[in-house]
This record gives structure tokens, C-alpha cells and sequence, in this order.
């Protein structure tokens, strides 16, 4: 819930700050499009900036002109020009146009009407007339008897750039008589920084001609078009355009002048025309970018400012959080000691966090947790770690040191041990409210500063959350191991060890709880020898099941010492199986005097068989039946067989082959791998290493109970009972004769062994219990060189009588020995028999 | 563990000639399991009869096995016929040659030649018998 509302404080916040900043932008952006806005007005107010230019220009040069006209006409009418006299106009001439002068600075002259130019302000008087008859401006003046301005440049004489002006001339009586020309030089211009200032840059003026004039180069725009279209419209603006050149991206303004017909341009390129639009835009855009980013930076500060505050809390929330998580789910102390100790490792980063417990039995504490990535080149496994757990498990306080040098003044041992590295040691003592002390935790910081007030009543609040888990766990784990130990009771201690075969069992408690399971395992030895094994799974847990266990493994052992066949004790364990229960089990038998075998499986995972010099690996799964409480016992059946020479055998309860979410036949597969790499191990091996891989399985979580059985070869001794029954006899002699083919005595031998034994064991009968029954005990040890027989019987003793079969009897064994003993006393008859082997058998070694 | 089970003996009886009885014993012969062979033995007493008992399918005889076929050629000869062992295995054997009983009994290994010398034997002792028949 803490968790819940921390994190919504934080996407609340997460949200504000993310509005602000669209805000931001929104605002970014207006601003940007209004300084988009006022860089167009400008580019305007630049394009009109430059027309005004244009007309203005136009309009100073209409004015030039214009005086400069009324100048001439004045002279016209001077008496001097009107009188036609040439001395008189030279004269005025000079004075009007000196040398230096202002106005004509080409020179003044009158023309007659013959075109010839009768008086000039050239100083040069004495040269010729000129005649100017042909001359342009004077026919047309002529003709028109208007002013006129030359259409352009006149460069006729020579690199003079003149032009020229002429106007007529009337005498008195109002009557044409010449023609008065001034011209002007013009000096070549060029587009200096203060034209530029002003706003003329670009500035041209192209004559009637279509000549560019302010340069003085005459050269005519290579842009005819423009050209064209500037006389058509006379004036006009032009934006993003061609210029005169032709080059592209200009802006061309131009006016038609009235009086001389020039036109006067302005040809610039866009940028210069715009750059001063286009650096305010600029500036305004990084004033924008500047303001925005300010701002940003003091939203998202002030957004991680306040949120500082909020994640730390977060994370304290998160520890606990995680702690509660792992607590609940922990069901062992250890499992408890790594949460805490990662709870207080994640409250303290640059600390290395130690949990030690209470160890049982012991009054010490053991290391059960430990976490945190400080201190990396400590080892944890140093008993000096828990060094200052000791001290304040002891004491029941916490305690602090602070400072390398008290801290080694304090530890000495784990101070050299961490080299020298810890800043600061704080541990508490892990207690119960009642007193009773649990462990306690360390903290070894590489910092040399006690923990914040607020670290450590955090510290205190996850050890105070630990404890009860601590308590529950540890009464868990005691529970848990008396019912393993009951568990353990209701199985066999030991069991019939045997020579040349081994058993190992195992029973794996799967839970941790305090349940005991319903799985069994046993080993009967009957009297004759052959050995029952039986394991069994009862359904359920608890109480109930583990009485029905110990019930029927009771019942196993009753029925297996009275019935040889496993599919019969079966039949009778299924009678004590109660109304609903279920159990399944796997019971077989196998002689090891004859290695024949034969099993009953009742709801039950196959009994794997190992033939040891081949690693082959059987599955005895053929006898099977549906599970005691579901089986009838018609439906019981048994298998049989004859186990190889070196056998091993594994019967196991379910809880070993099964996982949660896996076949089961892969888990007798995994079984059986194991046993087939096991040629060559003893039987606890294989018991270990086939527990270990079935129980490293994910999932494996159930009880199991397993019993391998090693038969190593044939058994060096035969060892029965027997009822005092003639007719069991043959089968006595069979096993018998089994055992010595197995043991690989010669036949001579096994003829007179069976024979002796037979002998003794009908003496017995007819003799010791006088055909009344009772046991006879029978024992042979094959040695090397030796073949020990004993046969007992515990019948009354009689004293010999003269019976000759009995006699017989003696005289065999006698005969077929190389040894016979024969006592008898008050409590049975005793008979000893050796046969001495020799290592050539084949029939020599028989005594006769 | 059905194939330990006792193995019983069967006497196989019959009549290969006229007064030769030929008696096939198979399987065990031992106290427990005598019982019929007494019994078939017992039938054949007080005539004077040719008899031969096939061993050869005999594993095993203990003494009181031995003590039967012993007792039986005993009678036989009082009664003035004869028994003929024929074939006895090594386990069989053993207990003869332990016993000494090579002696007493009449052992062969050839079964046509012993059930021959049963016939003929027989037909002279039926000669013997007529001509006494007729004697008397």
C-alpha cells in the first residue's frame, strides 16, 4: 500500500513536470511563429525601404536634369546668343563655364544652323570650327526646336564620357538661329561603403540606349528580359528575380526617370536585402531558444528537487516491501537471514550486511545471511565477520564504532582481515520482545560515519519485521526435524545385511513442513533366505497416512516371512488399505542362492534393474496392477526372472521420479541414467547420486523413500531354515544345487554335498523330530579350499538305535565328507560336515 | 518360487514281455517322495517276477530311495525272479558306490540287452513252472 502511494505521488509529479514542459514548448513555439511573423514584415519594410530608394534616386536625377535644362535655357536667352555673336557668346561662355566649372563640365558651345560651332568655353579658340551638322542631338533640335537630353553616353571624342544637352536658340525676333549644346562629364561611379549605408547599393542607371551609365562601362544588361520589361512598365519592384546579370535571387527595384528617360535601378541580392530581417529573426529565435531552455532547466530542477525527498521514501518503502515479500515466504531461518541481511544491505549501500543466528545445539553464533556489495575483497566465510554479532548477542545492545583506527582498536582481527578497509561497524542483536535472543546483525560500512538516525531507526523497524518470521522458522525447522525423526522411526533401522549383498536406503522429507509422508521402505529376510523387498507410497500426509505407513510395512514383514510369492503379499497388504485410501507399492522377491526373481507392482513406478557388466538398465514394470484401495486381487499379478551375475537393483517411491510440470518418465529416465553410470559404486553411492540428481530437479518438492539393493556376485554362504518337512526337501536340494553351480564348486562335489545334506536334513526329520516337525537350520560356507556344512535340528535327543537306514545315512556323509561330526545333545542334533576342494576338482577330490 | 517346487517322481509301470516288469523312474526319489514306488513294489511282491527299472530320467535317490530298490531286489530274488538297475546318473550311481551296493544289486547300462535277458529268463522260468504244472 506504502508502495502504491509513493508511486503515485511520483507519476503525479512525473505528470505536472511533463505539462510544463509542453506548456514550454507551446509557448516556444508562439514565440517562434511570431518572430516568423515579424521577419516577413521586415523582409516587406525592406522591400519598400529599397522602391523608395529607387524613386527617390529617379526623382534627384529628374531634378539634376531639369535645372541643369533651365541653366542652358537661361543662357539661351543671354543678348550674346541672341545676337548670334561668337565673341560675345565665348566670352560669356568663359565666364558662364570656366575651365573648373560646375555646371557643363564637357564644355558649352552654340551651333549655327549650318552645324557649325561658332563659340565654345574650350579655351582654345584659334582651332577650327567643328562642324556637328550630322550630330544627333542637333538635327533633333533642329527639328523639334525642343530641349534635348542625350539618349546617353556620347563618347565620341575619345575616352571622354560625356553628355549631352542642347537646347535652341532664338534671336530677338523670336526666329531659330542655332543650337546651344552643354555637356557634362561624367566620372565613373562606384558603389562606395557610405552608398551602401544610405541604401543605394546595387544602384544603376541605364540610359535610353539600355547602357549602364553610373558605372560608366556602357556595357548593357545581359538581361534583356528585365530590360524589356522595365520600359514597358517604367517603374515597378521585383522580388526574388533574375537581376541584370542574370544571376538569380536578387531584388530589382526600378523607376523610369520623365525628363531623360533613364532608368534608375536598385539590383541586390535577396540575402543583403534581408539580412537585417534575417539577423533580428536570428536573434529573436535564440533569445527564444535561450529563454525556453532556462526555463526547462529550472522546472526540471525544481522537479528533481522535489522528488528527492519522494524516492528515498520510495526506496525505504520498496526495502520493506521486499522484505515483507521474502518473509512471507520464507520457510527456513536461513531464508530469513538473506532477506534481512539484503533488506539492510539495500538501506545501507556502502555497508556489507551480516546476519548471524543462534546456531542449535551450540551456545555460538553461525554466519546466515550475508549481502551487499561493499568490502569485496572481505571473506565472508571469516569467523572474525562475526565477531561483533558476539559481542552484541552478549551484551543484548547495539553498538557503533566509528573510525578505522577505533574500529581496529575494537576488531583487531577483522579489521586486518578487511585490510584495513572498514570505516565504521554498527551491529544490534536480533531479539524476540520477550528477551530471548535470536542472532543479531552487523554492518560493516567502508564509510567512517555512524548510520543517519533515519537509516537506523529503519534498521531497527526490518529487524523488529524479521524477528517473528526468525521465531516461526526456526520452531518450523525444529517441527520439521522431529517429524523427520518420527518419519525415520517408523522405518527399518537396520537392515538384513548379507554377504556379497549391500542395501542403502534413503528417505528424502520434501516439504519443510511438520508433516510425516506415508512412504516406506523395507527388507525382510525370510527364513529360507529369500529376500522381500518392498516399497509403498500412502496417498495423503499427515498423521494418517504415516499410521497406515507403519501399519502396512508391519503387515509386509508378517506376510512376506509367510508367503514367497510378492503378488500374494501384495493381495493381503490391499486388505489393510482402508474405504477411499489409496497406496502404491512395489514388492519383490529374489533368491540369492538361485538369482531368481519375481515382483508386484500396485499403482508403482517401475523397480529399475542394473546388469552391472553390461550397464544395461531393465524397467520391472510388467507386473503391474492398479493401486491398493482401486486393485482387485485377481488383477495382482507377479513377473519373474534371473537377475545377472552383478546386479544392482533401485525401488523408490514416486516422490523421486516426479516434478511438478515434467513426465514422470523422465524422471525414471534420470533415475535410470544415474544407475546405469553406477556400474562400478557401491549401493550408498548410487543411493546418493540418484537422490541428488532427482532432488536438484526444479519442482522436486515431494517426500521419497528409496532402497538399492547391490548384489554383488553369489554369496559365499548358504545359510536356511526349514520346517522339518520331507517334501520341502526338493527344493532344498534345488537351491542347493543352484547355490554350488553359482559358486562354481565341481560337480562330484555338488552330487556328494547335496546328498550329505540331504542325508542330515532326513535324519533330522525322521530322527531328531521323529516326523512331528520342527526347524532344521542349515548352513555352508564355501571357502577356497574348504566346504563347511552345519546342519541343526533342535529336537530331542535319542539315543542312537540300531535303525540301519539312519546308519545309511551317517555312512554317506561320512563317506562323501572328508570330515563328519556328529553331536547330539539335549537340545537338538548338531551335524558338521567338511568337503576339502582342491584347486584340480573334477571328481578326484571325492573322498570314497 | 514356482520352479523350486517339488519335483514328484512318476513311476511309469508296464509290461514290455509277458513276466518282465519294466518299472521308468523320472524325477526324484527321495523320502518324501517314495510313496508310489512302495506301493507299485508292493503289487509286484510274491510272484516271482523279472523286473528292470529304467534310472536314466532319476536325478536324485537318498538312502531311503536306495533302501526300496535294495529291499525290492531282495524280494525279488526270495520270490525267484530278479531285478536289473539300468542307467543310473551320477548323482544315482554316487550312492550305490557309497553305499557298496554295486554288490548286491545287478546295475547295467544297457537297457535292451537287461530287458532280454528279463524275457528269457522269464520264459524259462515258465518252462520250469509248466513243466512242474505238468509234473504235478
Amino acid at each position: 500500500m506504502l508502495r502504491l502511494r509513493g508511486d503515485r505521488k511520483l507519476a503525479q509529479r512525473r505528470r505536472l513536470l511533463a505539462g510544463a514542459i509542453l506548456a514550454l514548448f507551446a509557448l516556444a513555439v508562439l514565440a517562434g511563429f511570431l518572430a516568423w511573423r515579424q521577419y516577413d514584415d521586415g523582409k516587406k519594410h525592406a522591400l519598400n525601404e529599397v522602391d523608395a530608394r529607387v524613386v527617390l534616386a529617379s526623382n534627384v536625377f529628374d531634378t539634376y536634369f531639369s535645372g541643369e535644362l533651365g541653366v542652358l535655357k537661361s543662357i539661351a536667352d543671354s543678348d550674346a546668343v541672341m545676337a548670334a555673336d561668337p565673341k560675345a557668346m565665348t566670352a560669356y561662355f568663359k565666364r558662364v563655364q570656366p575651365p573648373k566649372g560646375k555646371e557643363f563640365t564637357g564644355g558649352l558651345g552654340w551651333i549655327d544652323l549650318h552645324g557649325r560651332v561658332r563659340a565654345t568655353s574650350s579655351t582654345s579658340a584659334a582651332r577650327p570650327a567643328v562642324n556637328v551638322a550630322d550630330r544627333h542631338y542637333f538635327t533633333t533640335v533642329l527639328r523639334t526646336q525642343k530641349p534635348y537630353i542625350s539618349a546617353g553616353l556620347v563618347a565620341k571624342s575619345g575616352k571622354r564620357r560625356l553628355l549631352v544637352m542642347a537646347e535652341p536658340t532664338f534671336d530677338s525676333a523670336g526666329r531659330l538661329n542655332g543650337v546651344l549644346a552643354g555637356a557634362l562629364n561624367l566620372t565613373p561611379s562606384k558603389t562606395n561603403k557610405r552608398s551602401i549605408d544610405l541604401g543605394y547599393e546595387g544602384l544603376q542607371i541605364i540610359d535610353r540606349d539600355g547602357g549602364e551609365l553610373l558605372t560608366g562601362t556602357f556595357a548593357r544588361p545581359e538581361n534583356r528580359a528585365l530590360l524589356a520589361r522595365m520600359r514597358k512598365t517604367r517603374a515597378g519592384l521585383l522580388e526574388d528575380t533574375k537581376g541584370l546579370s542574370g544571376d538569380g535571387g536578387r531584388v530589382v527595384a526600378y523607376s523610369t526617370s520623365a525628363l531623360p528617360g533613364w532608368i534608375t535601378v536598385i539590383d541586390r541580392s535577396s540575402a543583403s536585402v534581408f539580412a537585417a530581417a534575417r539577423r533580428s529573426l536570428e536573434l529573436e529565435l535564440a533569445s527564444i531558444l535561450a529563454a525556453f531552455l532556462l526555463v526547462l532547466a529550472l522546472l526540471v530542477w525544481a522537479y528533481r528537487r522535489a522528488n528527492r525527498n519522494a524516492l528515498a521514501e520510495l526506496q525505504r518503502t520498496k526495502v520493506t516491501s521486499d522484505l515483507t515479500r521474502a518473509l512471507a515466504v520464507a520457510s527456513a531461518p536461513g531464508a530469513v537471514a538473506d532477506a534481512l541481511a539484503a533488506a539492510l544491505a539495500a538501506t545501507m549501500p556502502d555497508a556489507l550486511a551480516v546476519v548471524a543466528l543462534q546456531s542449535d545445539g551450540s551456545r555460538g553464533l553461525t554466519l546466515a545471511g550475508v549481502s551487499g556489495r561493499a568490502l569485496p575483497t572481505l571473506d565472508r566465510s571469516r569467523p572474525s565477520v562475526l565477531d561483533p554479532a558476539e559481542a552484541v548477542y552478549e551484551s543484548g545492545q547495539p553498538l557503533q564504532v566509528t573510525g578505522q583506527s577505533d574500529v581496529a582498536e575494537r576488531f583487531p582481527q577483522l579489521q586486518r582481515d578487511a585490510a584495513k578497509r572498514i570505516g565504521s561497524v554498527y551491529a544490534a542483536p536480533i531479539a524476540r520482545p520477550s528477551g530471548r535472543k535470536l542472532g543479531a546483525v552487523v554492518l560493516l560500512s567502508t564509510a567512517s560515519r555512524r548510520p543517519a538516525r533515519n537509516d537506523e531507526a529503519t534498521i531497527a523497524a526490518q529487524i523488529d519485521q524479521a524477528v517473528q518470521t526468525l521465531a516461526r522458522t526456526l520452531r518450523q525447522e525444529r517441527e520439521h526435524e522431529v517429524a523427520v525423526a518420527l518419519q525415520r522411526s517408523l522405518l527399518p533401522g537396520e537392515l538384513p545385511a548379507a554377504d556379497a549383498i549391500a542395501f542403502a536406503t534413503r528417505y528424502h522429507a520434501g516439504g519443510v513442513g511438520v508433516e510425516v509422508g506415508g512412504d516406506w521402505y523395507d527388507v525382510v529376510r525370510r527364513r529360507d533366505g529369500i529376500l522381500h523387498v518392498s516399497v509403498g507410497d500412502v496417498a495423503g500426509r499427515g498423521i494418517p497416512a504415516a499410521t497406515l505407513m507403519a501399519q502396512l510395512r508391519n503387515a509386509f514383514r508378517a506376510y512376506a516371512l509367510d508367503h514367497a510369492s510378492p503378488a500374494e503379499v501384495t493381495r493381503r497388504l490391499g486388505r489393510h488399505v482402508p474405504e477411499g485410501g489409496m497406496v502404491t507399492t512395489a514388492c519383490l522377491a529374489f533368491d540369492p542362492y538361485t538369482r531368481r526373481y519375481e515382483y508386484a507392482l500396485a499403482g508403482h513406478p517401475p523397480v529399475l534393474l542394473l546388469d552391472r557388466d553390461t550397464g544395461e538398465v531393465t524397467q520391472l514394470s510388467r507386473a503391474g496392477a492398479p493401486p491398493l484401495g482401486f486393485a482387485t486381487p485377481e488383477t495382482i499379478g507377479e513377473e519373474s526372472g534371473l537377475l545377472p551375475a552383478r546386479a544392482m537393483l533401485i525401488a523408490y517411491t514416486d516422490g523421486l521420479v516426479e516434478r511438478r510440470g515434467a513426465s514422470i518418465d523422465d524422471g525414471i529416465e534420470l533415475v535410470a541414467s544415474v544407475l546405469a553410470a553406477s556400474a562400478d559404486s557401491t549401493a550408498d553411492e548410487v543411493a546418493d547420486a540418484v537422490l541428488r540428481a532427482a532432488t536438484a530437479a526444479e519442482g522436486a518438492d515431494d517426500d521419497a523413500a528409496l532402497i538399492v539393493v547391490d548384489i554383488a556376485g553369489t554369496p559365499s554362504r548358504f545359510e536356511i531354515e526349514i520346517d522339518a518337512d520331507p517334501r520341502l526337501m526338493a527344493s532344498v536340494r534345488a537351491r542347493l544345487q543352484s547355490w554350488l553351480t553359482l559358486r562354481e564348486v565341481d560337480e562330484a562335489t555338488q552330487i556328494d554335498t547335496v546328498l550329505s545334506v540331504h542325508e542330515a536334513c532326513i535324519n533330522a526329520i525322521e530322527h531328531g523330530y521323529q516326523l512331528r516337525g520342527g526347524t532344521i537350520r542349515i548352513e555352508l560356507e564355501h571357502e577356497a579350499d574348504s566346504l563347511r556344512i552345519l546342519v541343526e535340528d533342535y529336537g530331542e535327543w535319542r539315543p542312537p538305535t540300531p535303525d540301519p537306514s539312519r546308519g545309511r545315512g551317517v555312512q554317506i556323509m561320512e563317506s562323501a565328507m572328508h570330515a563328519t561330526r556328529i553331536a547330539s545333545g539335549a537340545n537338538g542334533t548338531r551335524v558338521e560336515l567338511e568337503r576339502r576342494l582342491t584347486v584340480a576338482q573334477h571328481g578326484e577330490g571325492a573322498p570314497v | 518360487m514356482s520352479d523350486l517346487e517339488p519335483r514328484v517322481l512318476t513311476v511309469d509301470a508296464s509290461e514290455p514281455a509277458p513276466g518282465v516288469d519294466l518299472l521308468t523312474l523320472t524325477g526324484e526319489l527321495d523320502f518324501a517322495s517314495g510313496g508310489e514306488l512302495a506301493t507299485v513294489l508292493a503289487r509286484l511282491a510274491g510272484r516271482p517276477r523279472r523286473v528292470v527299472v529304467d534310472l536314466a530320467p532319476l536325478q536324485f535317490i537318498d538312502s531311503s530311495g536306495v533302501k526300496m530298490l535294495v529291499g525290492a531286489a531282495r524280494n525279488a530274488e526270495s520270490d525267484g525272479g530278479g531285478l536289473v538297475l539300468v542307467s543310473p546318473t551320477a548323482p544315482v550311481r554316487r550312492v550305490f558306490e557309497i553305499l557298496h551296493l554295486f554288490d548286491v544289486v545287478t546295475v547295467t547300462d544297457n537297457r535292451e540287452q537287461a530287458l532280454r535277458e528279463a524275457a528269457e529268463a522269464a520264459a524259462a522260468e515258465d518252462d520250469v513252472q509248466l513243466r512242474g504244472d505238468a509234473q504235478a
